[in-house]
């Protein structure tokens, strides 16, 4: 959503620009020519964006063949398709890290006929090395609806990027905006994110970690990265559900679609699901650590669908 | 203490303890000692008008299970308030030195500057930088301002705590001895606008709270139709049931009734407490998931009272402050 602060016109056609005060380049809605309005020195690469009748059209294409839309397809009506092109930093961080902690195994040993189960600590000290893929939003507080799958998706589409300088401006139609974290800030936030990863990673490895230590070195970082994405919000009965989209292929990101009453029965059978698989599990294990252990996850399964029994909306991911 | 404002000639009551103050007739914010403009004064412009907020609450609200068929015809707006809250931001640095290697944890803090918060707000929200414009008067048809109400050192303190207690844990692992440096930078006061909407809906009072910006639904309660409270009291009692007759059955077939009962009920009481919950009210509160939990109106006093007992407690450990 933008809204027109001062006014600024067309510098070929006169017509009035919608623009933030955060806007690099206005696309003119008349006549399609693009406005700078503010200077940029560093090197921008843009990936060229698909059309709004195109996203209107896949969105359209999505309800008359998806599962749960296609019988309430004419009751859905379009309320906006809006987007924007939303600046990231791409990095590549080589990442050592060093770490102790302890593992806590569970073995089973023979004792005589019997055969138990025994628990033991054991020091575990080990190396990793990783080269990861980071990627930095350039805004501050723009996590909204779907960027990490924005990201995730161009990190496995890879599609081409264009120089901002060389693009065909009558393609782009959606509105440019600006960086707000400067290129040392957002090195600092990409090493800081690759040690929170290797942390994890140590973490995962033992049981409890005693130390760590990591190094992380940025070997590459991309020019800052303008990736077109597209979100469309439709009604269906009066309420809102929103589907988001990446601009370059239309791939549908993440989707909130409604509940139907077959849904709630589907969760109605899960959460009594729960009960058959703790129920099943108790009565049939040897051990306390089995027993309990399906309890929790009968009792956590039953306690999810119960939640989605009386949920408003449930979301769908792109494959 | 009593003041009156440069712009506007308002006069307006601040705390004793600070130094910078907001008119909360016409937005303009000046250091009280001096009188002189605050430089790094920004806010947002609405973006979404009282009544796009209030066509976003209901669109929201008609999809939550339970609500009246009827809610979007009989529902009546009573009363709208736009509050700017005074908000600052605080970009935070942690480094610490070990073996060779530097530990780092960096992180944009954003908290409202306010001893009692007027509505209620998520507590890990980011307020959006989108649309921040440095602060113009003229520029503002209504809206009512709040002034900072706690010391910019303070919350400068609690920014600089809360990245310490994630960089503490890193350096307690790598090195327990390394001196930890905390970087500092305040982006400024920004007063971000958040409307509180009331309405009617057959005799119950109802209150709405939208963010201004992004549209963004932060709380709304709705009430719960009478057939939707039974129904979901019929769903709860379906699933003890159900889990207590799958428990008695697997017990039976396994020679160990009283396990089988025990496993079978204990997940449906937990299947059973969302819709039960339901069923309890009449009046039901849809809440934003994304941000964490919603902050009370005395919530921010509390986090900055927390905040500054962690700072208390670090500052045996190695904690310069720069």
């Amino acid at each position: 959503m933008v809204t027109a602060i001062k006014e600024y016109r067309c510098k070929r056609c006169g017509a009035p620009l919608k623009i933030t005060p955060e806007t690099i380049v206005a696309i003119c809605g008349y006549c399609g020519y693009p406005n700078w309005i503010s200077h940029v020195e560093e090197q921008i690469l843009i990936i060229p964006s698909l059309s709004r009748d195109e996203v209107k059209f896949s969105f359209k294409k999505r309800i008359s063949e998806d599962f749960d839309l296609r019988k309430i397809k004419d009751k859905i009506k379009i309320v906006t398709v809006d987007g924007a092109y939303i600046p990231f930093y791409f990095y590549t961080v080589r990442a050592e890290a060093y770490y102790e902690g302890w593992r806590v195994e569970t073995v089973a040993v023979k004792r005589g006929k019997r055969t138990i189960l025994e628990t033991r600590r054991k020091m575990v000290r080990d190396r990793i090395c990783s080269t990861l893929k980071i990627s930095i939003l350039a805004r501050r507080g723009a996590e909204d609806f779907s960027i990490k799958e924005l990201t995730d998706y161009y990190r496995y589409a890879n599609p081409e990027t264009v120089d901002i300088m060389q693009i065909d401006w009558s393609k782009v139609k959606l509105p440019i905006l600006k960086t707000e974290i400067p290129v040392d800030e957002a090195d600092i936030l990409a090493r800081d994110k690759a040690m929170n990863i290797m942390r994890e990673k140590a973490k995962s490895k033992v049981s409890e970690l005693t130390k760590f230590i990591c190094r992380a070195k940025i070997l590459e970082r991309s020019p800052l990265t303008l990736l077109p994405y597209w979100y469309v919000i439709y009604s269906y009965r009066g309420a809102q559900y929103r589907a988001a989209y990446a601009g370059w292929d239309r791939h549908l990101l993440t989707a909130q679609e409604p509940i139907m009453p077959y849904h709630r029965i589907l969760y109605f059978i899960g959460s009594v699901a729960g009960c058959l698989i703790s129920s099943l599990g108790m009565v049939f294990s040897h051990h306390i650590s089995t027993l309990l252990l399906s309890l929790i996850i009968g009792g956590g399964i039953s306690f999810y669908f119960g939640d989605r029994l009386v949920s408003d909306v449930r979301i769908e991911r792109g494959v | 203490m009593k003041l009156k404002c440069s712009h506007c000639g308002g006069e307006f009551e601040v705390p004793e303890d600070v130094n910078i103050a907001t008119c909360p007739y016409c937005g303009t914010t000046f250091e009280i000692s001096t009188g002189k403009l605050e430089s790094k004064h920004y806010f947002y412009p609405m973006i979404y008008d009282s009544n796009e907020a209030y066509e976003t609450l209901k669109a929201i609200l008609i999809r939550q299970f339970g609500i009246p068929s009827d809610f979007k015809e009989k529902v009546s707006l009573i009363s709208r308030h736009l509050h700017y809250l005074p908000i600052y931001i605080f970009y935070v640095e942690g480094k610490a030195e070990c073996e060779g290697t530097e530990i780092l944890e960096a992180e944009y803090v954003a908290i409202p500057s306010m001893r009692i918060l007027p509505i209620p707000i998520p507590a890990e929200y980011r307020f959006p930088i989108k649309g921040r414009v440095y602060f113009k008067p003229q520029m503002l048809k209504y809206g009512k301002f709040y002034s900072p109400q706690l010391k910019i050192e303070h919350l400068e303190k609690y920014a600089k705590a809360r990245v310490y207690r994630r960089i503490s844990g890193e350096v307690e692992l790598a090195c327990p001895k390394a001196e930890v440096t905390l970087n500092c930078k305040c982006e400024g006061l920004t007063h971000y606008p958040i409307w509180e909407l009331q309405y009617v809906y057959a005799g119950f009072k109802l209150r709405g709270v939208v963010d201004a910006v992004s549209g963004e639904v932060f709380s709304a309660q709705y009430p719960m139709s009478t057939f939707h409270r039974g129904m979901a009291i019929g769903m709860s009692l379906s699933i003890l049931a159900s889990g207590m007759a799958i428990g008695w059955m697997i017990g039976q077939i396994s020679s160990h009734p009283l396990i089988g009962i025990i496993g079978g009920i204990i997940p449906a009481v937990a299947g059973a407490l969302h819709p039960l919950r339901k069923s309890a009210y009449k009046i039901q509160e849809y809440r934003s998931q994304t941000h964490g939990e919603l902050m009370d109106e005395s919530g921010t006093e509390n986090v900055i009272k927390e905040g500054l007992k962690i700072v208390s407690l670090i500052s045996n450990f190695n904690f310069k402050l720069q």
